[in-house]
């Protein structure tokens, strides 16, 4: 996931994340999931800067779920669920 | 944490908002005018109508609608809109076969140079929750009913992306001016709640 211009590719959802994201990607831990090939420009590390801690930026990848993967009671065949993840996030398959 | 953030929550909005600009005017956090300045900016320069315009010019312009997937940013600033919430537009292509639709999960963060301050359901926690986890019904519900055939893709704005929806052309529109075909343009249609009639 280092590298721009990536294929799409499947990963497994680190388990570092953020607290405000723990609930969305507590659901995702252990799906699988699409790193779509747009990758965005370095933005800001919510995680740091919520704390004050010194700024960094890391590149955002469109990251893409099926969503009976994240809600198997709810969601139905053929929807899917793209939201934009910070590097740090990702780890590879 | 969440019982007591109702709790207090309960004041009217206006009230709230009157309450926090003046704790903010006495720690003399607020420059002089800036309130007036953004509400002022907010109503002159943010508007759907400029996100319309964008659409009407990409359903036209073939090169244009190319440069519009390509690079959101730069293309809706070739018509002038750019600015704050507008540093990094994403464009989103609906086909026949693929629908999309945006939301942003946290919060309200909207595309504002293109698509306006995001209204009042879109901020609702109704929407932010069920769009993501049952977006056809909910669509359905909204007034758009799309057949399982059609893939549904769900776009939460979760970083600095800020994104619209470039919706289908509707068909019988052939040959019609810009301007025309940006009348058609809702701003539901941008975020991906309803066609273009």
């Amino acid at each position: 996931v280092k590298t721009h211009g990536i294929d799409a590719t499947l990963y497994t959802v680190s388990r570092d994340a953020d607290q405000w994201h723990l609930s969305y990607l507590w659901r995702a831990n252990g799906a699988t999931y699409v790193v779509s090939e747009h990758v965005a420009p370095p933005f800001s590390f919510p995680d740091a800067a919520a704390h004050g801690l010194p700024h960094r930026t890391e590149h955002t990848y469109h990251v893409e779920f099926d969503a009976r993967e994240l809600w198997a009671d709810a969601a139905g065949p053929n929807e899917t669920i793209v939201v934009d993840l910070w590097d740090g996030y990702l780890e590879g398959a | 944490v969440t019982a007591r953030r109702r709790s207090e929550g309960s004041a009217p909005p206006a009230a709230r908002a009157a309450a926090l600009a003046g704790a903010l005017a006495d720690k003399q956090l607020v420059p002089e005018g800036f309130l007036d300045g953004i509400t002022a900016r907010a109503v002159e320069s943010w508007s759907p109508r400029n996100g319309a315009r964008v659409v009407a010019r990409a359903w036209v312009d073939p090169d244009y609608r190319k440069r519009l997937l390509a690079d959101g940013t730069a293309a809706c600033a070739e018509l002038g809109y750019a600015g704050p919430q507008g540093e990094y537009i994403v464009a989103l292509e609906n086909t026949p076969d693929v629908h999309n639709v945006i939301v942003c999960t946290q919060c309200s963060c909207t595309a504002w140079p293109v698509l306006g301050l995001p209204p009042d359901w879109y901020k609702s926690p109704a929407y932010r929750a069920r769009v993501v986890r049952e977006p056809r019904p909910l669509l359905r519900e909204m007034g758009l009913d799309l057949p399982e055939t059609v893939a549904i893709r769900v776009w939460d704005t979760s970083a600095e992306t800020r994104y619209m929806v470039l919706p289908l052309r509707p068909s019988g529109t052939e040959g019609w001016s810009e301007e025309r075909l940006a009348a058609l343009v809702t701003r539901e249609a941008m975020i991906g709640v309803a066609r273009v009639p």
